[in-house]
């Protein structure tokens, strides 16, 4: 020990997106420009308003666990269990094993109720003449219309028993249910529990199937998302003047977390610290956010004084940028409310055109992003900013990447019903 | 310096009563609040009882401007025992909203309707699969939505600080409340309202838990005496609803405003077992560490527990790993200690069992009572912790240790103590 309070290192990343697996391969892609945004292509989008996705293509869960493991896991689950043996063997910690009380998990995501194309076949054998369900021949013949392992497939926080069991651990632990906020108030707590001494590591994230059939055909009704389908993947434009909304993409971002002694005595890469985090939420009725984006301001400056900086001390910022009218000016007013004067000079990017909005996994894929932007001294751009809303006047790195030295940047989060979440990352000292 | 964190206020909507004082009374007085579902037909359902929420009208219980209409029956119970919990601890509300208060609530996400299932299916065969979906309607969608509930608190509240749902099934108020007493002792927030709020009496939870054979069947004749934890008997939970609330508060604070301090909240502890992913180890392995945690972190004695709440769900398994368990971590000190489960009288609250639990433990350090195991009539072989079999036991409590122990092999153990003097 080295004394003095506990200092928590980023030191693997396990990345799933469109773009690619892993830190290198995304990384590379935003830099280049690239994007996974098209035509959903898992299934016919005619239905919805929105048809644009971001998917995963040629993921192959069996890298990661048995086809009989397989068999309890959706598509969400399988991103997180991917994700996190991802990150582990990115920090250089052994495929599975037995990682004991001192480790802890920390996930955030969205999951919806599974298997619900096989219910629906199935249900058809119990609708009357009139279209009305008969619940009583539901009751009678349960077993044939619903699988017995529905509830353990459907189990919210599923992945967490799934990445526990593989790798053996044991320690504190939650499952965080929400959309963008959800992984990042994931890797806050697991910080926290780290540099508090009740865990020397904690795999921490988010993950999203969020362009499957079913959340899709909620989403599409909150009028968050964009109906721009012909322009393909240029409808999604965070800042810009003819922004209209996000568009979904399906992910997985976590990340190992280790204590900092611990981490240098095994002679761990350290892309970043955390060194803070701050949560708060805008108190207004959703779906729309509070105008001035109180609950992200309080938010950024909670996570500033956790991490005992200044709005000045920030280097650069990912940004939410979900591209919603209200959303991406209430972000700027936010920003401009809880940086200060330094807000103007900060540059600020969102991945999100890229790698589409990955809802329960974006706040920590910002946090990803941050990290690399601190290990790798570029700041990725924001695509499709070409005609800036001049009320969203930050330095929102439009189009190019841009070199950077960054030594200390922080990664932003907001949910659907107002919530907000705030990381604090430092280049490792 | 750590600080120091209180209960100042509770609320509650529970099969044993619609607030939380009338909870209490049912749990001390052993009242089963356990019968016949009514949520939906459940006429030719392998399972048809459960603890149903009855005679709750919130219209009286929600704040007009919070819009009742608009929220899940989960949703309902959760608001109403979080403005009930704000108000018994007399919080001023008002503008401007504050950012040192905040939210965290276990709840689960909202079921797909039957009917919206039956629909869709009707439309793929008639478009021969050309049309797989139907969209939402907007209002349908947020009502699904496990954390409009949860804005809907902070609203209440006029909190702008953290706010956070949580779901891991049986122990997700269990996290909640774990996670908020972090908060506050970390220095985020100064007073949070945690706890949870779950309604798994819908014909798809119902038909999930009974395919698992996890639910007590066979008692549709006698539903009060389903739920049996601890007993030779037992064969499975019974699904119960509601909600509980507390505000919990950073002790200063607290002391700051002259609020009334109901109890102390000294540990916390959450673990997982990496076990299997519906049984809990039968050495308890999981839920011991739990327990110890939750000792470490307060940095108290086992001898000073003087109850433990179990989470005693009536399942063959649980009931004897944390039997098992308890006898682990307490000792000698395990057969001087009261062991009682409120799910043998509200059934299974799910999301909102862990604090149920929290609410049992302030009333029996509050009162010196100490809330019963009902149906508890034929000990098992090797069960012979004191469960407080059949009635209330008065005896002074100086601290109660709470547990959940969810389907997944998530834990939580949390350690109350007597308020602060």
């Amino acid at each position: 020990m080295t004394g003095g309070p506990r200092r928590v290192m980023i030191t693997g990343i396990g990345l799933l997106t469109g773009l690619g697996d892993g830190p290198g391969d995304n990384w590379d892609a935003l830099l280049a420009g690239r994007t996974a945004i098209k035509r959903i292509a898992a299934y016919d989008p005619a239905p919805l308003r929105t048809q644009l996705g971001a998917e995963i293509g040629g993921f192959d869960p069996l890298r990661f666990a048995s086809r009989r493991a397989l068999r309890m896991l959706n598509r969400g689950d399988q991103l997180g269990l991917a994700g996190a043996s991802l990150a582990l063997e990115d920090a250089g910690i052994g495929a599975s094993g037995e990682l004991g009380h001192r480790a802890g998990l920390f996930f955030g995501g969205n999951k919806e109720v599974p298997r619900l194309d096989e219910l629906i076949d199935r249900i058809a054998s119990i609708r009357r003449e009139d279209g009305t369900p008969d619940l009583r021949r539901l009751g009678q013949n349960a077993s044939s219309i619903m699988a017995p392992l529905f509830f353990v497939e459907g189990l919210q926080s599923a992945a967490l028993f799934h990445v526990s069991q593989k790798f053996g651990i044991r320690g504190p632990n939650c499952f965080f249910a929400g959309t963008a906020d959800a992984g990042a108030v994931a890797i806050g707590c697991a910080m926290r529990a780290v540099r508090r001494g009740e865990a020397d590591l904690a795999i921490a994230g988010g993950y999203d199937d969020a362009t499957n059939w079913w959340p899709m055909s909620k989403a599409d009704s909150l009028g968050t998302l964009t109906t721009d389908n012909d322009a393909g993947a240029s409808a999604f434009r965070p800042y810009d003047r003819r922004r209209s909304g996000s568009v979904l993409g399906e992910g997985a971002a976590l990340v190992v977390l280790e204590e900092r002694d611990a981490a240098q005595a095994r002679g761990a890469r350290c892309y970043a610290e955390i060194t803070g985090f701050g949560a708060g939420n805008d108190c207004c009725r959703p779906p729309a956010p509070d105008p001035l984006g109180r609950g992200l301001a309080r938010a950024i400056r909670r996570a500033l004084d956790d991490a005992r900086v200044s709005g000045a001390d920030i280097c650069y910022v990912a940004a939410h940028g979900s591209a919603t009218r209200a959303g991406d000016l209430s972000e700027t007013l936010a920003l401009r409310q809880a940086l200060g004067s330094a807000a103007a000079a900060v540059p600020a990017s969102s991945v999100k055109p890229q790698t589409g909005h990955l809802v329960g996994a974006a706040g920590a894929l910002n946090l990803v992003v941050a990290a690399l932007a601190i290990a790798h001294g570029m700041l990725p751009a924001t695509l499709n900013l070409d005609d800036p809303d001049p009320r969203c006047d930050l330095d929102y790195v439009p189009r190019q990447p841009r070199p950077a030295r960054v030594t200390r940047a922080i990664a932003l989060a907001r949910g659907i019903e107002g919530q907000a979440a705030a990381l604090v990352l430092e280049r490792p000292g | 310096m750590i600080r120091r964190v209180v209960i100042t206020g509770l609320g509650a909507v529970t099969p044993l009563g619609n607030d939380a004082d009338a909870t209490w009374r049912g749990l001390v007085a052993g009242r089963s609040g356990i019968g016949l579902l009514s949520t939906f037909d459940t006429d030719g359902f392998p399972v048809r009882i459960g603890g149903q929420v009855r005679g709750f009208r919130p219209d009286e219980r929600i704040p007009a401007g919070i819009g009742w209409r608009r929220l899940s029956r989960a949703g309902r119970f959760g608001v109403a025992a979080a403005a009930e919990a704000v108000r018994a601890a007399r919080v001023p509300i008002g503008i401007p909203a504050s950012d040192r208060r905040g939210v965290a609530m276990g709840g689960s996400i909202g079921r797909p309707g039957l009917r919206l299932l039956a629909d869709t299916g009707h439309l793929r065969e008639s478009t021969g699969n050309r049309q797989l979906f139907l969209r939402q309607p907007p209002h349908v969608v947020l009502e699904g939505s496990q954390n409009l509930p949860v804005s809907a608190m902070a609203q209440l509240l006029c909190a702008t600080g953290p706010m956070i749902g949580i779901h891991t099934a049986c122990s997700g108020s269990g996290h909640a409340i774990g996670e908020s007493f972090r908060a506050i002792q970390d220095g985020d927030a100064d007073l949070m309202l945690a706890g949870g709020y779950d309604s798994l009496t819908t014909w798809l939870d119902v038909l999930g838990f009974s395919l698992l054979g996890a639910l007590a069947s066979g008692y549709d004749d006698d539903p009060q005496a389903a739920s049996r934890p601890f007993d030779a008997r037992r064969c499975g939970f019974v699904l119960g609803e509601g909600a509980v609330a507390c505000v919990l508060e950073d002790l200063e604070h607290a002391r700051a405003r002259g609020a009334e301090i109901l109890a102390e909240v000294l540990g916390y502890g959450s673990t997982l077992n990496a076990w299997r992913i519906t049984d809990s180890p039968p050495d308890g392995s999981g839920a011991i560490q739990a327990m110890e945690c939750a000792l470490l972190d307060a940095a108290i004695e086992a001898t000073m527990i003087d109850y433990v709440v179990a989470h005693g769900t009536s399942t063959p398994g649980n009931d004897a790993a944390e039997t098992a368990a308890i006898k682990k971590v307490f000792a000698d000190h395990a057969c001087r200690l009261l062991v009682s489960s409120p799910k043998s009288m509200a059934g299974h609250l799910t999301s909102a069992a862990a604090a149920l639990n929290v609410l049992a433990a302030i009333g029996a350090i509050r009162h010196s009572v100490v809330p019963p195991t009902i149906n508890l009539d034929t000990p098992d072989r090797g069960f012979d912790l004191d469960y407080v079999p059949a009635t209330a036991r008065r005896t002074p409590v100086r601290m109660a240790m709470i547990n959940a122990f969810a389907f997944g092999g998530t834990n939580t153990a949390i350690i109350v103590g007597r308020a602060a003097p």
